[in-house]
C-alpha cells in the first residue's frame, strides 16, 4: 500500500487518500507510514479523508475524567478505546462524521503549528461556507463553532514538523454518541453537526470534495486528483 | 559543550507550552535529532527533538510544568560536565519552585554548595540565617552595590560560603532575566507589562538581528506625486466599478515598487549562506499595524498583478491580519518590504529591513510644496522616498538605479491607468 503512496509523485499538490470507513488503528497505521514518508520527502502534502466506526480515542493530556464510561465497559458497547499521542483530550468518532489527517510538512507552511491549526479552521469554515453554514473559530478554543456550539474539534500531532492527527467534522455524526466523554472538557450538549444546524440529511461525498478543495485553497497547493484509499 | 533544552517557539503567537511527557530519563543518552520531550500548545502536541547528542543531564521542568517560549526544559551534555553557566541564564525558576524554596534554605545553611545547584534559589530565598555576618571579596561588593544587589540574599560558592565575582555576575544575569512586572515598583509604575513573548519576541529577535548585522545605506528621493494625484482622482470611479475597490495610493506605490523590482532585479536578493541569491518571484511585503505588534503580509508574484488584483489582495491580507487570520504561507517568503507610513503623516524615516530580505522602501506623506520648476515656483504634490537598504549584499548603484526608477514610476503614471 506504502509502495502506491510513494509512487505518487506531486510536489507542491495536495495528494487526498479517500479511505472510506476505516477502522482507527489501521488509518492510524496509515498515517504513521505516510509521516515517514513525508519526512522522507517521498510523498506530497496529504489529506486522508476517513470516517471511523465508534471509536474514543484519548490524547497525551489524558484527562481520564474527561471519560464517562471505562474503557471495558466502551468495548461492550461496541465502541473501540485507544489512548494516543496527540494534543488535545478525548474525542469521539463514529460514521457520520469526517476525520481529516493532514500529513503537512509545515517547513513548506511557514513553520508555525498555530498558524497551521489556524489554517485548519479557516479550511472547515470556507467548507462549511459552501453549504450555506456560516460558521466561525473562537481565538483559545480550538475548533470550528456555530455561537456556542462545536461543529468540528481538532487536535494534531508535530514531528519534525511533520503533521498528523487533525480534524473531526460532525456531518451528519448521531450525537448522542457523545454523550459517553465530556469532549475536550465540554459539556456533550456543546456538539453539534452540519445535519442538526441545515435540518436534513447532507451527503458526504460532496462534504469531502469541498473539504479537500478548501484545504488545498487555504494552504495554497494546487489539489492533485483524489486516490482511491486502498 | 552542554546545550540548554529551551521551551521551543512553534508559532508567531506560540507565548507558552506545557510538558507532557520526557521521553529521555535523566542519565538517559539520546543521539541529535531523536525526540526527547513531548511539548503542548493549545491543541498541538509536538515532540521536542535532541539538539545534539548527549546524555540528558537534567529535567528542570517536570511533566505538566507549564514554560514559557524560550524557558528552560532540560540539560544535555556530557556526564559530569558543569552546567551552571547554563542554569544560571535560566529565564525563569518556576519550574523548580514547587520544591525548591525547602531545598535551597537547606543549601544556604550548608555552603559552600556547588553552583548548579544554587541557582533555583538566588534571588527567592535568603542563602544564610537572619543576622549571620555576609562574607564577600571586596570585588564582588562593589559589584553588587553597583547592580543594587542584596548581599544578604546571595549564595557564595567560595571558600567557606565566601561570596565571589562569579556569584554576583551570576545573580545579575539571573536578575536581568527575571520578568520586570513582578517587583512592586514596577507594577506602580507602568500601566502595563508586555512580556517578551509571541510576535513581540519575534519581532525584538528580528528587528535587533538585523540592526547588529546588515550593513544600513538610507537613500532617499522626492518624488513629485501631482501627476498620479490627478490621474487616480479621474480613475478612481472607474477603478471602483471595474476592480469593486478604490484602490490607494499604497496600492499604486505597490504596482511601481513590483515593476521597478522586475525591472532592477538585483535589489529582489537575499543572503542565503554564502551567496546572495536573486529571486524569480517578487513577492512583496507590506506591514500591517495590529495595534500591538506588527507583520508584514505578502503579496505573491505582486509583479504580475494588475492594480485591482494587488488592491484587492492588500485589503484581504491587512483585513485578516488585524483579525489574527493570516494564513501560515501570507507572511512567509517576502522578498521586499514597502512600509508606508505617511498615512499617518510621518514625512520620512529609516525603516529597518525585515532578514533575510535586503531591502525596504520607506514611504512618506504626500504633501503640497513649494518646488521650482522651470525657474518658477510651483506648488506640488511631493512625497519622500526612503530606500535602506544592505550595502553587503547590494551595491549602491543599483539601490540607486532601483529608487530613480520607482521615482520615475510614480511621476510619469500614464502606463498605470
Amino acid at each position: 500500500m506504502a509502495e502506491r503512496v510513494a509512487e505518487v509523485r506531486t510536489d507542491a499538490a495536495l495528494q487526498v487518500l479517500d479511505l472510506g470507513l476505516t477502522p482507527f488503528a489501521e488509518t492510524l497505521a496509515r498515517q504513521e507510514e505516510l509521516v515517514r514518508l513525508r519526512l522522507l520527502g517521498a510523498v506530497p502534502d496529504t489529506l486522508i479523508l476517513v470516517e471511523h466506526p465508534p471509536v474514543v480515542t484519548l490524547g497525551r493530556a489524558k484527562r481520564r475524567a474527561n471519560l464517562m464510561l471505562d474503557p471495558e465497559e466502551l468495548r461492550r458497547r461496541g465502541v473501540e478505546f485507544f489512548e494516543i499521542t496527540r494534543g488535545g483530550d478525548v474525542t469521539y468518532h463514529a460514521p457520520g462524521q469526517l476525520v481529516g489527517y493532514p500529513i503537512f510538512d509545515l517547513r513548506q507552511h511557514g513553520r508555525d503549528v498555530l498558524l497551521f491549526c489556524r489554517g485548519m479552521e479557516t479550511a472547515l469554515i470556507a467548507a462549511l461556507s459552501d453549504f450555506g453554514i456560516s460558521a466561525s473559530a473562537i481565538p483559545g478554543k480550538a475548533g470550528v463553532w456555530l455561537g456556542d456550539r462545536k461543529v468540528a474539534s481538532l487536535g494534531i500531532s508535530v514531528r519534525r514538523w511533520v503533521t498528523l492527527h487533525g480534524f473531526a467534522l460532525n456531518v451528519s455524526t448521531d450525537l448522542s454518541g457523545f454523550e459517553i466523554i465530556r469532549p475536550c472538557g465540554e459539556d456533550p450538549g456543546v456538539m453539534t453537526s452540519m445535519a442538526a444546524i441545515l435540518g436534513g440529511p447532507v451527503f458526504m461525498p460532496e462534504v469531502r470534495r469541498c473539504v479537500a478543495r478548501r484545504f488545498a485553497e487555504t494552504f495554497q497547493i494546487g489539489e492533485a486528483a483524489q486516490l482511491p484509499g486502498r | 559543550m552542554a546545550t540548554r533544552l529551551d521551551m521551543p517557539q512553534l508559532g508567531l503567537t506560540m507565548e507558552k507550552g506545557t510538558i507532557l511527557q520526557w521521553l529521555r530519563a535523566e542519565g538517559e543518552t539520546v543521539q541529535k535529532g531523536q525526540p526527547v520531550v513531548l511539548i503542548q500548545t493549545e491543541k498541538v502536541e509536538y515532540e521536542v527533538e535532541a539538539p545534539a547528542a548527549g546524555t540528558l543531564l537534567k529535567v528542570i521542568a517536570k511533566e505538566g510544568v507549564e514554560l514559557p517560549v524560550g524557558g528552560l526544559m532540560g540539560i544535555l551534555g556530557q556526564p559530569g560536565e558543569d552546567v551552571s553557566a547554563l542554569l544560571a541564564r535560566a529565564p525563569s525558576v518556576a519550574p523548580s519552585a514547587d520544591s525548591a524554596p525547602d531545598r535551597g534554605a537547606e543549601r544556604g545553611r550548608r555552603a559552600p554548595s556547588p553552583p548548579a545547584e544554587t541557582i533555583s534559589a538566588s534571588g527567592v530565598v535568603p542563602a544564610r540565617e537572619p543576622g549571620e555576618r555576609v562574607k564577600i571579596s571586596p570585588v564582588a561588593k562593589k559589584l553588587a552595590q553597583e547592580h543594587d544587589l542584596d548581599i544578604a540574599a546571595l549564595t557564595g560558592t567560595g571558600p567557606e560560603g565566601r561570596i565571589v565575582r562569579e556569584d554576583v555576575e551570576r545573580a545579575i544575569a539571573t536578575k536581568s532575566q527575571e520578568p520586570r512586572a513582578e517587583s512592586r515598583v514596577d507594577r506602580e509604575a507602568f500601566a502595563d507589562s508586555i512580556p517578551l513573548a509571541g510576535i513581540r519576541k519575534v519581532i525584538f529577535d528580528r528587528m535587533g538581528q538585523s540592526w547588529r548585522e546588515a550593513a544600513r545605506v538610507t537613500l532617499f528621493a522626492d518624488a513629485d506625486m501631482s501627476e498620479l494625484v490627478t490621474l487616480r482622482q479621474g480613475k478612481l470611479a472607474d477603478w471602483e466599478r471595474r476592480f469593486g475597490i478604490k484602490p490607494s495610493y499604497s496600492d499604486l506605490i505597490h504596482l511601481a515598487v513590483a515593476r521597478a523590482l522586475r525591472d532592477e532585479p538585483r535589489i529582489n536578493c537575499r543572503l542565503d549562506g554564502q551567496a546572495v541569491r536573486i529571486r524569480k518571484e517578487v513577492n512583496l511585503a507590506f506591514a500591517v499595524d495590529l495595534g500591538e505588534g506588527l507583520v508584514a503580509a505578502v503579496i505573491r508574484d505582486a509583479d504580475k498583478q494588475s492594480l485591482g488584483d494587488l488592491a484587492r489582495a492588500a485589503r484581504d491580507l491587512a483585513d485578516r491580519a488585524r483579525s489574527g487570520r493570516l494564513g501560515p504561507d501570507e507572511m512567509a517568503d517576502g522578498t521586499f518590504t514597502v512600509t508606508n507610513l505617511g498615512t499617518v503623516g510621518v514625512e520620512y524615516f529609516t525603516p529597518i529591513i525585515n532578514p533575510p530580505q535586503a531591502g525596504i522602501l520607506g514611504v512618506g506623506k504626500i504633501m503640497e510644496k513649494p518646488v521650482v520648476l522651470h525657474g518658477g515656483i510651483h506648488v506640488r504634490s511631493m512625497m519622500t522616498l526612503s530606500l535602506v537598504f544592505d550595502h553587503r549584499l547590494i551595491d549602491g548603484a543599483p539601490a540607486a538605479r532601483f529608487l530613480a526608477k520607482v521615482k520615475e514610476l510614480l511621476e510619469q503614471p500614464a502606463w498605470m491607468g
